[in-house]
């Protein structure tokens, strides 16, 4: 039976685990190393009171976490598929991942799979475990862990409270489609550039939002209409962000 | 079969490539030769689907390169005149590729790079320029394709690289494929490519096997100067002029000569091998 | 091998396989490697090859055995020398004459 010329497991699979093997092989240790955040941040924020205060009063409270966390993951969706797939428009190495024999749409969803599923739940998993590890080691020095802290606002009894928490974030895949669309859209510069276009984005939406007559449009709608509208208007710039890419990919030349 | 018919490439404003049209046959070792800048390797990366043709097509055992068909991939091999450098040894970077190419033979790689004295155990990315380009040669030649596109493989190399690059050519290419290989230096490729290509700007001088090229033009090489000359030019063994071949009598074809004579003749050369 | 003669690479590689047939360093009924082979060892594109082979066919030194290859004939030998001796007296002699006559030479001071 003929290999099919737009998907094949096999080829798939393989093609796939290579694909993998190289990001690790590129990003690994920034995993590592965003990973053990909640480490380092202890360190810091320990090694400071040390200096400074009296070490039985300090805590780390939820707040600064979640900033950090925010901080950190944002750092690591939005750069980690630079990092892996930027070489795509690189002549050289490009038109060697592209001369690769297995199809386009085999190709994509690995990249799509490794940049926005797989590494960014390896560090998550790094990332809370770390956290959960730390808060059970050192009880004292903090609120509560990270991941408890999340569940602990989602299950919160509200019927509203998944799409509050949702909304309280940047969807991860979303951030991670800008990432992968930054890779490909720009040649040079790409991390910066990504960044700067994406805060410049996020600042203009946030101009044009708050210059709409919020308190009158509250009486009609309410907080959850709108958490839902966020979160579906992210996804919708994730999926366009996908899209560009996918085509992106297939019209290239060298 | 490579079939190109009225193939336009330009950059931006700038054409390279006008009206190229001609038949490439299976089994033989193409050497695609002409000036730097004339559209050789735009050519070729016309050829294996890295450029979409902006005018005319081309077909490659019913293929469209530019649609860029796994099955297709799978039968080509193109070797860039950049090579990039990985972090990998070479027989771990043929290992874990090769298996995309399914006639790829580990122990032709191993025997490749033996004959190019270069150690598979090394890192690529700690490899001089040299030994980076050779251990490609080895891998596209490894991987048994119907065709191979070798764009300038011979720059980068030294003069004893040199002549292990054209034997690992005659020695490890397969009946069935098909090498169409590029360069501005001709004497690297001499008595290994045959037929020859002659490109310039925008047109195809000339496509004729070296039988071919012997029967029409006639290379002398005594130091008498003979009248109606094409060309002709001090080598450091004498004398070699160009004629028209009026006679039977066949000589030794000079590339060099005959890349000198086919340029500064080109309505002539063009008209004498017309198909 | 090296092609440093001026005569087209297929008929230099005649010779060389002739030479070697006077030599006897190819025997009649030896084999010969075939036209890949042949054109791997000494770097040379098989339609080269191949056009050597066709003309020492023709000329009958060497047979082809389909399937098996190629071998040198039992009189290849005797051909090979009746051509060279043909070509020394039509083409090398006038040429050493036409030379001791410049330098103004006689036979008598070559050959004692």
């Amino acid at each position: 039976m003929k290999t099919s010329e737009t998907f094949s497991l096999s080829r798939f699979g393989e093609y796939f685990i290579l694909d993998l093997r190289n990001c690790f092989a590129k990003v690994g240790l920034t995993t590592l190393v965003c990973g053990l955040v909640p480490l380092i941040l202890l360190v810091m924020v320990a090694a400071t009171n040390f200096a400074v205060g009296d070490p039985s009063v300090w805590i780390i409270e939820n707040s600064v976490k979640d900033m950090v966390t925010a901080v950190t993951s944002i750092f690591y969706f939005l750069l980690i598929p630079i990092s892996c797939y930027g070489l795509l428009t690189d002549k050289s190495a490009g038109s060697t991942s592209l001369m690769l024999p297995a199809s386009h749409t085999e190709k994509y969803a690995s990249m799509v799979i490794n940049s926005m599923i797989i590494l960014p739940l390896t560090f998550a998993a790094l990332y809370f475990a770390t956290d959960a590890a730390l808060w059970a080691i050192f009880p004292q020095w903090y609120d509560d862990a990270v991941i408890v802290d999340i569940v602990k606002r989602t299950f919160r009894n509200s019927p509203t409270a998944v799409m509050t928490m949702l909304s309280s974030f940047f969807m991860p895949w979303m951030v991670s489609a800008v990432g992968l669309t930054g890779a490909l859209l720009f040649k040079r510069g790409k991390g910066a550039k990504t960044f700067a276009v994406s805060a410049v984005s996020f600042i203009l939406l946030v101009a044009v939002l708050g210059s709409i007559d919020i308190p009158s449009l509250y009486n009609k709608v309410n907080m959850h209409t709108v958490n839902v509208i966020w979160v579906v208007f992210q996804t919708v710039c994730a999926v366009l962000c996908l899209t560009y890419v996918y085509f992106r990919t297939k019209i290239i030349q060298y | 079969m490579i079939e190109i018919n009225d193939l336009g490439f330009s950059y931006g404003q700038n054409p390279v490539l006008k009206n190229i049209s001609m038949k490439l046959e299976e089994g033989k070792i193409y050497g695609l030769l002409g000036e730097n800048g004339v559209g050789k390797t735009t050519l070729l990366t016309l050829l294996c689907g890295l450029k979409k043709p902006q005018k005319g097509c081309i077909d490659i055992d019913g293929y469209n390169p530019y649609d860029r068909k796994p099955s297709f991939l799978a039968n080509q091999y193109y070797l860039s005149d950049e090579v990039a450098a990985v972090n990998m040894k070479a027989i771990d970077y043929a290992r874990n590729y090769g298996k995309f190419w399914e006639k790829f033979d580990m122990g032709k790689f191993l025997e490749i790079m033996k004959v190019f004295e270069n150690d598979p155990e090394q890192k690529m990315n700690r490899m001089s320029c040299g030994q980076l380009k050779k251990t490609w040669i080895s891998f596209a030649l490894a991987c048994n394709t119907r065709y191979i596109f070798m764009d300038e493989p011979t720059n980068g190399l030294d003069i004893p690289s040199k002549a292990q690059f054209r034997k690992a050519v005659t020695k490890y290419t397969s009946e069935d494929s098909t090498l169409v290989i590029s360069t501005h230096q001709v004497r690297d490729l001499e008595n290994i490519i045959d037929p020859i290509i002659i490109l310039d700007r925008q047109d195809v001088l000339l496509n004729a096997t070296v039988e071919e090229i012997s029967e029409k033009l006639y290379f002398d090489y005594s130091n008498e100067k003979i009248e109606g000359a094409l060309y002709s030019e001090m080598t450091p063994g004498g004398c070699v002029q160009v004629l028209i071949n009026t006679g039977s009598e066949e000589s030794k074809v000079n590339i060099e000569a005959l890349f000198n004579t086919v340029h500064l003749h080109k309505e002539l050369v063009k008209g004498m091998f017309a198909k | 091998m090296d092609f440093n003669s001026n005569k087209s690479i297929y008929l230099q590689i005649c010779d060389s396989i002739c030479e070697k047939i006077m030599s006897g360093e190819l025997g009649p009924d030896s084999r010969i490697p075939s036209v890949r082979d042949y054109g791997a060892e000494i770097g040379v594109n098989p339609n080269t090859v191949m056009r050597s082979y066709e003309k020492l066919t023709n000329d009958g030194i060497i047979y082809n055995k389909r399937g098996i290859g190629y071998f040198i004939s039992p009189d290849a030998k005797d051909i090979v020398l009746q051509r060279s001796r043909k070509e020394f007296l039509e083409e090398e002699v006038p040429r050493i004459i036409k030379k001791m006559k410049l330098l103004g030479l006689v036979p008598s001071e070559i050959f004692s």
